[in-house]
C-alpha cells in the first residue's frame, strides 16, 4: 500500500502542474477546450487525493507499522475513532488532509460554474492549482506520508495522550477548513484582478465561501479553546501563544473584510480596501502555517521544526508579491464610485471598526512577533505575555464591541444629530438600568462592569432594532408579532444572520468578563480534609487506581463538593499514566491529568489532581470560573448566526439578478 | 478629499494613536528578556531586577518537591551545562520531569535562585522514529 499512496501523490504533483500551466495557456489561445482540460485536472489531482488519503486511513485503521507516520502517532491499543484523527494528528497527515479539503472545495467550485464565470474560471483554477503544486512539493519531498520504517516492529509509539481528546477530533479539521475554504474567495479575488472583470461578480461568487471559511474559523479557534480548557488543565482556554495567535489574525481580518465587503455590495465603496484585505487574510493563512511549522517563533505548542515552513516562506514571499503587484497594476480600475457621505453614517461605523479589527491584528502580529523585531533592532530577544496582549486587546475588544451596538442605530448614508438621539433614547435608558443590576450583583470594578454595561447596550440596540422591524411589519401586513418575527427574519437572512452573530458575541464577551473575577487555590490535603474556595467545601475522600489498558493507568480521586452547605454531588478528576512504547522496547512514562468541571451559567467549579505524594497526600488546584460557559453557548450562536446569514435566499437572488443584468455588463464593458 | 473624509481621518488617526501608545507602553511593560543560564551567571548583579526568560532543561536529580507547601524546586540547565536553581510556587505541570525543556520566567533572588513565576514545559521534539533508527543502525 505504501508504494500505492507514494506513487499515487506522485502522479498527483505532476497533474497539479498541468492544471496550474494548462488554463492559462487556455486563455492565452482562446480555447475554452484547454480551459476545460484544466479543470478536469484539477479533478482528477482531488481523485488521486483521495486514493491517497483512503490508503492512509487504511494503514491507521490497519495498524500498517511499516509506514513511518503509522508508527509515531498509533498503536494496536488505540481506539479507532483516535487512529482516524492521526489522519491529521502528525504534520505529514495533516497537509495530506489539507489538500484533500482543498481538493474538495475546488470540485465544487468547478460544478458550480460550469455555466458561470467562464472568464474567472481559468485564473481560479490555475491560482488552487499553484496551492496544489505546493502542497504536492512538500508531500513528495519535504514530508512524505508515506514514508517507511526502516526496518519491522511489532507495535506502534502511540498518540500523544494529549490529543486522545474529543476536543482534538474537531479542533485541527474545523480549522484547516476555515484556512483551505479561504482559497476560493482569495483566488476569486485574484481571477478577477488578472481578468480586469472587477465588479462585484467575484464578491457574490465567493460570499458563501467566505462565511463558510468564517464559520469554521470561528469554531477551529473555539474548540481549541475549549480543548485547552478541558484537556490542558492549566484553567483557562487562552494563552495568548504564539500558535493560537497565529489562528486568530486570519479571522480578525476576515471579519473585517465580511463588513467591508458589504460596503461595496450596497455602496460601491472601499474597492481597494477589499482586494487587500482579501489578500492580507490569504497571506496570514500561509504566514501562520509558516511560523507554526518552522519554528521560527517558539511556542508550548510543538510541531517540530522541519524544513516545511521554508516551503510556506517561499510561498509566502510570492503570494505577497503577486498579490501587492496585482492590486497596484489595477488600481486605475479600482476607483470606487462613491465617497464617504458624513461621518455620521452606517458606512463609517463600518470604516472605523475595520480599522479596529485591523488594529487589533497589527497588535496581535506584532506581539507575536516581538522577539524577532526587538532582536533585529535592539540585538536582544524579548518575550511579551499575556499582560501585553490584555492591555492592547481589552480597549479595543470594548471599543469594537460598543461600534456593534453603535451601528444599527445610525442610518445609511447619512444621520441626522436629531433622528440618531431619537434612536439612542430607548436602548440607553435600558442599558443604565441594567447596569445597576450588574452592580448591584457583584460587578462592582470599573472594567468588568463597563464590559458587560457594553454588552447590555448591544443586546438592547439588536433588540429595539428587531422590535421595531416587528411592530411596523405587524402595523402594515396585519399579522401578529410571532408571525412577523418569522417573516422579517426570514426576509433578510444576512442581516439577522449578522444581529445572531452579534448576540453571539456579546456572549462570548461576557464569558470575558468572567475572567476578571477567577479564584483559585492550591491545596495538599490527606482524606478527610476539606479545601475552602468562595462559597465551595470540597472533601477529599479517597482515590481508586485502575489499569484499563496495558499502556494506561488511571488513579482517580473522589471529592465531595458542598455548596453554601448543600450537598452538590461528587467530582472525580484523575492524573492518567500513558506508556508509550518505542521501537526498542522501552517504555516512556507520560503522565496527564484530566481535570473535573462541574459547570453552569454562573460559574465553573474547575478541579485540578495535581498529585499523589509519597506520604499519600493528594495535591489539588481548584478554580472557579465565573461565566465560562458563555463564551462556548457565544461561539455557538455566532456559529448559527453565520449559517443563517449564508443560506440561500430567492429574494437576494433575484436582487442580484436584477442588478447583474443592468449593472454589471456596463462594469465589464469598462474593463 | 470631502469633510467627511477629513473627520474620518481624525478619528481614525485618534484610534491608531491609541492603539499605538497602547502597544507601546504595553510592550515596555510586559517584556521579558530572554538568557541562556551561563549569561545571566556572567551578568553578575545585572542580572538583578531584570523579567528574565531561560529556555533549558531540568537538571537529572535536581527535583525536590515540597507538596506540603506546594514549593517546587529544581536546576535548570543549559547546553553549554551551566545550571542555575529555580524556585517555582506552585505545582508542576504535567509533563514535568527529570531532562523535560522548560521555559522559566521571573527573577533573580538575592542568593541567585530564580523565583519563578511561570513554567512551561515544551513537548520534547516530535518522536521521530526513522531519523532515530537510521542513525541506530
Amino acid at each position: 500500500m505504501n508504494e500505492f499512496g507514494e506513487y499515487t501523490l506522485l502522479v498527483a504533483l505532476f497533474v497539479s502542474v498541468y492544471a496550474m500551466v494548462v488554463p492559462l495557456l487556455g486563455v492565452k489561445f482562446g480555447s475554452e477546450q484547454l480551459i476545460r482540460s484544466g479543470e478536469r485536472a484539477a479533478l482528477t489531482v482531488f481523485a488521486l487525493h483521495t486514493l491517497a488519503s483512503v490508503a492512509l486511513l487504511n494503514a491507521l485503521l490497519g495498524n500498517d507499522f511499516t509506514i513511518d507516520y503509522v508508527y509515531s502517532y498509533t498503536n494496536s491499543e488505540l481506539h479507532w475513532i483516535y487512529a482516524l484523527t492521526a489522519f491529521w494528528a502528525g504534520q505529514k497527515g495533516s497537509l495530506l488532509f489539507w489538500v484533500w479539503m482543498l481538493g474538495l472545495f475546488t470540485t465544487l467550485v468547478i460544478m458550480q460554474n460550469r455555466h458561470r464565470n467562464r472568464n474567472l474560471m481559468p485564473f481560479v483554477v490555475s491560482i488552487i492549482s499553484s496551492v496544489f503544486v505546493l502542497f504536492g512539493l512538500l508531500m513528495v519531498i519535504a514530508s512524505p506520508v508515506f514514508e517507511r520504517m526502516p526496518f519491522l516492529v511489532k507495535d506502534g509509539y502511540g498518540l500523544n495522550p494529549m490529543l486522545q481528546n474529543p476536543g482534538m477530533i474537531f479542533h485541527p479539521p474545523t480549522l484547516y477548513v476555515g484556512f483551505v475554504a479561504f482559497t476560493v474567495p482569495f483566488a476569486f479575488a485574484m481571477a478577477a484582478l488578472l481578468s480586469n472583470r472587477l465588479g462585484d461578480i467575484w464578491i457574490r461568487t465567493t460570499r458563501r465561501w467566505t462565511i463558510f471559511a468564517w464559520i469554521f474559523l470561528t469554531f477551529g479557534n473555539i474548540f481549541g479553546a475549549n480543548w485547552a480548557y478541558v484537556e490542558l488543565g492549566w484553567g483557562g482556554y487562552w494563552a495568548w501563544d504564539p500558535v493560537e495567535n497565529a489562528s486568530f489574525l486570519p479571522w480578525l481580518t476576515m471579519t473585517a473584510y465580511l463588513h467591508s465587503v458589504m460596503l461595496q455590495e450596497k455602496k460601491d465603496m472601499l474597492k481597494v480596501w477589499n482586494m487587500t484585505l482579501v489578500a492580507i487574510t490569504f497571506a496570514l493563512i500561509i504566514f501562520g502555517t509558516f511560523i507554526t511549522r518552522s519554528g521560527l517563533i517558539s511556542s508550548v505548542h510543538s510541531f517540530g521544526e522541519s524544513t516545511v515552513g521554508i516551503y510556506f516562506g517561499v510561498f509566502l514571499v510570492l503570494v505577497t508579491a503577486f498579490s501587492t503587484y496585482l492590486i497596484v497594476s489595477r488600481l486605475p480600475l479600482l476607483k470606487s464610485k462613491n465617497e464617504l457621505d458624513s461621518v455620521l453614517s452606517r458606512e463609517s461605523t463600518f470604516m472605523f471598526n475595520n480599522l479596529m479589527l485591523l488594529g487589533a491584528a497589527f497588535a496581535v502580529l506584532w506581539g507575536t512577533m516581538f522577539p524577532m523585531i526587538s532582536e533585529l533592532v535592539r540585538g536582544q530577544k524579548i518575550t511579551v505575555g499575556p499582560p501585553f496582549f490584555n492591555q492592547v486587546m481589552i480597549p479595543i475588544g470594548l471599543g469594537l464591541l460598543l461600534l456593534t451596538g453603535i451601528c444599527p442605530l445610525i442610518s445609511w448614508r447619512k444621520a441626522t444629530w436629531v433622528n440618531t438621539r431619537k434612536n439612542f433614547i430607548t436602548p440607553l435608558i435600558l442599558t443604565m438600568i441594567a447596569s445597576a443590576i450588574f452592580f448591584a450583583l457583584g460587578a462592582n470594578e470599573p472594567l468588568p462592569l463597563f464590559s458587560l454595561t457594553v454588552c447590555a447596550f448591544v443586546t438592547f440596540t439588536i433588540g429595539t432594532e428587531i422590535a421595531r422591524g416587528v411592530l411596523a411589519r405587524s402595523n402594515t401586513n396585519k399579522e401578529n408579532f410571532f408571525k412577523a418575527t418569522i417573516n422579517l427574519v426570514l426576509r433578510n437572512k444576512r442581516r439577522y444572520g449578522g444581529y445572531i452573530v452579534h448576540i453571539g458575541v456579546v456572549c462570548c464577551f461576557v464569558g470575558f468578563t468572567g475572567s476578571w473575577y477567577n479564584t483559585e487555590v492550591e491545596k495538599t490535603v490527606r482524606p478527610g480534609d476539606e479545601i475552602h474556595i468562595k462559597d465551595y467545601t470540597l472533601t477529599y475522600l479517597k482515590y481508586d487506581s485502575t489499569q484499563p489498558k496495558t499502556t494506561l493507568s488511571e488513579i482517580t480521586a473522589w471529592l465531595l463538593v458542598e455548596q453554601a452547605g448543600e450537598k452538590l454531588g461528587y467530582v472525580t478528576p484523575e492524573r492518567n499514566t500513558h506508556i508509550m512504547r518505542d521501537w526498542r522496547g522501552g517504555e516512556q512514562p507520560q503522565p496527564t491529568s484530566e481535570v473535573a468541571i462541574r459547570t453552569t451559567l454562573k460559574e465553573d467549579l474547575y478541579v485540578i489532581f495535581a498529585s499523589l505524594n509519597q506520604d499519600d497526600s493528594a495535591t489539588f488546584k481548584v478554580h472557579v470560573n465565573p461565566l465560562v460557559k458563555w463564551l462556548w453557548v457565544g461561539a455557538f450562536l455566532m456559529g448559527i448566526g453565520g449559517l443563517f446569514a449564508m443560506w440561500p435566499d430567492a429574494r437576494e437572488r433575484k436582487r442580484f439578478l436584477a442588478r447583474h443584468t443592468s449593472a454589471e455588463p456596463g462594469q465589464e464593458a469598462r474593463a | 478629499m470631502n469633510k467627511a473624509q477629513k473627520k474620518f481621518l481624525a478619528g481614525a488617526s485618534i484610534i491608531v494613536l491609541a492603539i499605538g501608545y497602547l502597544i507601546f507602553t504595553g510592550v515596555n511593560a510586559s517584556g521579558s528578556y530572554y538568557y541562556t543560564v551561563s549569561e545571566v551567571q556572567s551578568m553578575g548583579s545585572k542580572a538583578k531586577n531584570v523579567f528574565l526568560r531561560l529556555e533549558g532543561s531540568v537538571l537529572p536529580g535536581s527535583i525536590a518537591n515540597d507538596a506540603a507547601n506546594l514549593k517546587l524546586r529544581f536546576r535548570i540547565v543549559d547546553k553549554s551545562k551551566h545550571s542555575l536553581p529555580v524556585e517555582y510556587k506552585g505545582i508542576a505541570p504535567d509533563m514535568f520531569q527529570d531532562e523535560t525543556s522548560v521555559v522559566v520566567e521571573g527573577q533573580l533572588a538575592d542568593d541567585g535562585t530564580l523565583i519563578a513565576t511561570k513554567l512551561l514545559t515544551s513537548c520534547p521534539s516530535r518522536y521521530d522514529a526513522a531519523k532515530e533508527m537510521k542513525e541506530a543502525s
